[in-house]
């Protein structure tokens, strides 16, 4: 069988040089086998392919330059990821402020499930088809930074409220209010790619199926 | 490592709207199992928030399915090694 592009067992180059310090080398077989868990982070932070081999390789510089203050034990993908995204919110920094849109409690919930009926009703017929993933993660990253990165980190990257909340320096209430505010968003985005792509009726249509 | 239950406010789940502000944190297995079954046991019983929650998870399905799979390519391991050498790596 053919290896697929997407396979992520490229070995990294181990030759050449010697003699290696401990530490270099703990680094070496800790930080460096999570770059493509880093690479697909940063990715999603950028949306771009450049712009995430920039920050992943600023990321890695910093982090051989303060291993030193690793603990041993700990994540290091989560570490990684703290530092990419402390890269990106750097890199842009002089654009754009990071927008502060978390302080959502009840009225936004409620606005939410306002929409809920409607968001449900449209999405569920979709939820079951295997070509949904492309609509996804279009819609994944559409939506704002802040919430993009919960979503990410949750869904994508397995990562508990508690490791979010660290990794992006946040309180765990902020954590799932990003969430909760992520995934409502990504639904209503979904639709309009679900639309676009043919694959729900759009509003006005005369609501059959050309299926 | 996880420490489910330790942000919950611990109201007793006395409604719909109760239950269904429990929902991502049940589905993200990020409640106590003692919580859990509160939650659940709400959800089993009312057919609007079985709908909901239902949906919810499957959604949630969807989106952990459509992780891309995205590697950093081999010109990227280059260039980083490279530079991580010249920052003084000396790893094999």
């Amino acid at each position: 069988m053919a290896q697929s592009p997407y396979t992520c067992d490229i070995p990294m180059m181990t030759e050449e040089l010697a003699p290696a310090s401990a530490e270099h080398e703990a680094f070496s077989a800790l930080a460096l086998t999570a770059l493509d868990d880093v690479y697909r982070f940063a990715r999603s932070l950028t949306r771009d392919e450049a712009d995430a081999e920039d920050v992943v390789q600023e990321a890695y510089l910093r982090a051989f330059r303060s291993w030193h203050t690793f603990q041993p034990g700990t994540d290091v993908r989560r570490w990684l990821f703290t530092i990419a995204r402390n890269v990106f919110l750097r890199s842009r920094e002089r654009g754009q402020r990071e927008v502060t849109l978390d302080d959502d409690g009840a009225e936004a919930v409620d606005a939410a499930q306002a929409k809920e009926g409607w968001i449900r009703r449209g999405l569920d017929p979709l939820l079951a088809r295997t070509d949904l993933a492309p609509a996804i993660q279009q819609a994944l990253d559409e939506i704002p930074e802040v919430f993009r990165s919960a979503v990410v980190l949750v869904d994508l990257e397995d990562q508990s409220y508690e490791d979010a909340a660290e990794l992006l320096g946040i309180p765990v209430g902020t954590v799932r209010s990003r969430l909760f505010r992520g995934r409502k968003l990504l639904q209503e985005k979904l639709i309009i790619h679900a639309q676009d792509l043919g694959l729900v009726p759009t509003p006005g249509s005369d609501g059959s199926s050309d299926e | 490592m996880t420490k489910p239950h330790t942000h919950d406010d611990g109201a007793p789940i006395k409604d719909c709207r109760g239950a269904m502000n429990k929902l991502f944190d049940l589905l993200d297995g990020e409640l106590t199992p003692e919580r859990a079954k509160e939650v659940r046991s709400h959800i089993t019983s009312c057919p609007d928030c079985f709908t909901h929650s239902d949906f919810e998870q499957r959604f949630i399905a969807a989106v952990k399915e459509a992780k891309p799979q995205l590697c950093a390519s081999s010109a990227l391991k280059e260039k980083l090694m490279s530079a991580l050498r010249a920052a003084g790596l000396t790893a094999r």
